[in-house]
């Protein structure tokens, strides 16, 4: 087995930023309310956990209602413009400017509009997660070298055969990118949305301890918001490794972890 | 020559004011070996696609067995310079493709298929993936792929271009034992004139734009040929008749 060789220097520097962090914070006396030492946020996970669990859950289901709606949209919208010349062109200049159009700025227009229960917060989630999975889908889809299609035409495929032998197969690898990016910006688009509207959930806990001045839960929020969104993140690997093979999977792994540093 | 199999009549593709093609005319005899070549932009991929039927022609007819192509033909295997496999599929999953396709999954095509791969030297690779092969090697598994349901017609479109010049010459040698086997009607595309006269019973010299036939010349080399077949005084003087209707269009246009 080689993989513990890979992931061993990562570890190896984990260890040695949090003995730093830990060092730092003893040596200059830093004042929890400033910076807790790892050790203090460790603790307090542990001790508080049921409190921390019982405000991780909504959150859960709110990341997975609202990605499954991201999901489920984007990808009927991405069919729909990668087959349909008059919709492709004309919704395909308005998706690719909403992408850059800040959503979160939505969240507090969405309490006005839908209130505080959960409606609000999927909407955030699937509207953050939703422009990802449209432009990778459209991008995959289209992607299917001409000369393949000619050579399926004149095999005599028709549009279903050329749409499940050719190019969703040769989609798959970009249209997975997208399901990553989306799904680290599901986990952005629930905290925004809890903070502005919520008696439950990771995001209203943590704004909760930061006013309280307790930085140490704080920041153990924090670390159980990475742990969901990493979460999250495998899910959709996990899914990815049984439907794409692993020499493909290699061949797109830089193009996504470059597409993920642009966002 | 035996009976046409294609037939171009005054063919004529533009491209909005761009003419590809212009007043082709040329009839491939059926099990005929029949090479086309030219300099790079003469429109000889053009040609093929329309011979394939996925391009339609501005005017003029072009017809396979008497019948004029609308729409895609579907009675021919293309192999194109690049092999165009599917990636996520091995080797014999992407030869059986066309019988897929085609609802002829049938023992006797499968048997077909180890037969075509055993003869181009891919036998025990039929569970690799494309990218686990060689250049060469994935030209020959898109060579299999277009024999395999047993068409009447092959097209190729400089399928050997991307090799180099060693396994080029084995391939051609390989693709001359599968055609005195398989016998089909063969349209070649390329740009090298020795493959041209090396491979084939006639061969077509084109212009570039707009693309014209220029000249017809029959090889009249006996068969099996073997790469040394270049050094005969007969082979010597196609390749002066070929390359001279080649660059004697282009001193006339000079002045």
């Amino acid at each position: 087995m080689n993989w513990w060789r890979k992931i061993l220097p990562s570890v190896v520097l984990l260890i040695l930023l949090l003995a730093a962090w830990e060092a730092a914070v003893d040596t200059f006396q830093i004042s929890d309310l400033l910076l807790p030492a790892p050790s203090r946020i460790v603790d307090g996970m542990i001790t508080s956990a049921p409190v921390y669990l019982r405000h991780t859950w909504p959150t859960l289901a709110e990341i997975l209602l609202g990605y499954a709606i991201a999901l489920a949209l984007g990808t009927l919208c991405g069919l729909v413009i990668a087959f349909s010349r008059v919709l492709g062109d004309a919704m395909y200049p308005g998706m690719v400017a909403a992408q850059i159009m800040p959503k979160v700025a939505f969240a507090p227009l969405l309490v006005v509009w839908f209130g505080f229960g959960m409606l609000p917060k999927l909407i955030l989630i699937a509207l953050i997660a939703f422009f990802p999975i449209v432009i990778n889908s459209v991008v995959a889809l289209n992607m299917t070298l001409q000369e393949t299609i000619y050579l399926f035409r004149s095999m005599g495929a028709g549009p279903v055969q050329t749409f499940f032998k050719l190019r969703l197969p040769n989609a798959l690898p970009v249209f997975f990118g997208g399901l990553k990016i989306a799904a680290t910006f599901s986990v952005i688009g629930v905290v925004v949305a809890e903070f502005y509207s919520s008696d439950r959930g990771l995001g209203y806990l943590l704004l909760l301890q930061v006013s309280n001045g307790n930085t140490t839960r704080a920041f153990g929020s924090i670390v159980y918001l990475t742990i969901l969104g990493l979460l999250i993140f495998g899910l959709v690997v996990a899914i990815e490794r049984v439907f794409v093979p692993a020499h493909i999977r290699k061949r797109f792994d830089d193009t996504a972890i470059r597409h993920r540093g642009d966002e | 020559m035996s009976s046409p199999f294609i037939e171009a009549h005054d063919v004529r593709v533009h491209f909005g004011s761009v003419v590809a093609l212009d007043r082709v005319s040329f009839t491939v005899g059926e099990h005929e070996f029949f090479a086309i070549v030219g300099p790079s932009g003469c429109g000889k991929s053009t040609l093929l696609l329309l011979t394939a039927g996925l391009l339609p022609p501005s005017s003029g007819t072009l017809a396979i067995a008497g019948t004029p192509v609308r729409g895609a033909y579907t009675e021919a295997g293309i192999a194109f310079q690049h092999a165009n496999l599917l990636e996520w599929r091995t080797v014999w999953r992407n030869v059986v493709l066309p019988l897929e396709i085609r609802g002829l999954k049938t023992e006797h095509f499968f048997t077909r298929a180890r037969d075509l791969l055993n003869l181009v030297g891919l036998s025990g690779f039929e569970n690799h993936y494309p990218h686990q092969l060689s250049g060469g090697m994935r030209q020959r598994t898109a060579l299999c792929r277009a024999l395999v349901c047993d068409l009447p017609l092959l097209l190729m479109d400089e399928p050997f271009g991307a090799l180099d010049a060693l396994s080029r010459e084995e391939h051609q040698m390989m693709l001359q034992d599968v055609w005195l086997r398989e016998r089909k009607t063969v349209l070649f595309i390329t740009h090298d004139v020795r493959e041209a006269i090396l491979l084939a019973d006639r061969v077509a010299v084109m212009s570039p734009r707009p693309g014209r036939i220029l000249n017809i010349v029959d090889i009249d080399l006996p068969r099996p040929r073997q790469q040394d077949v270049s050094e005969t005084p007969e082979f010597i003087e196609y390749v002066r008749r070929i390359r001279a209707s080649l660059f004697a269009r282009q001193e006339s246009k000079a002045p």
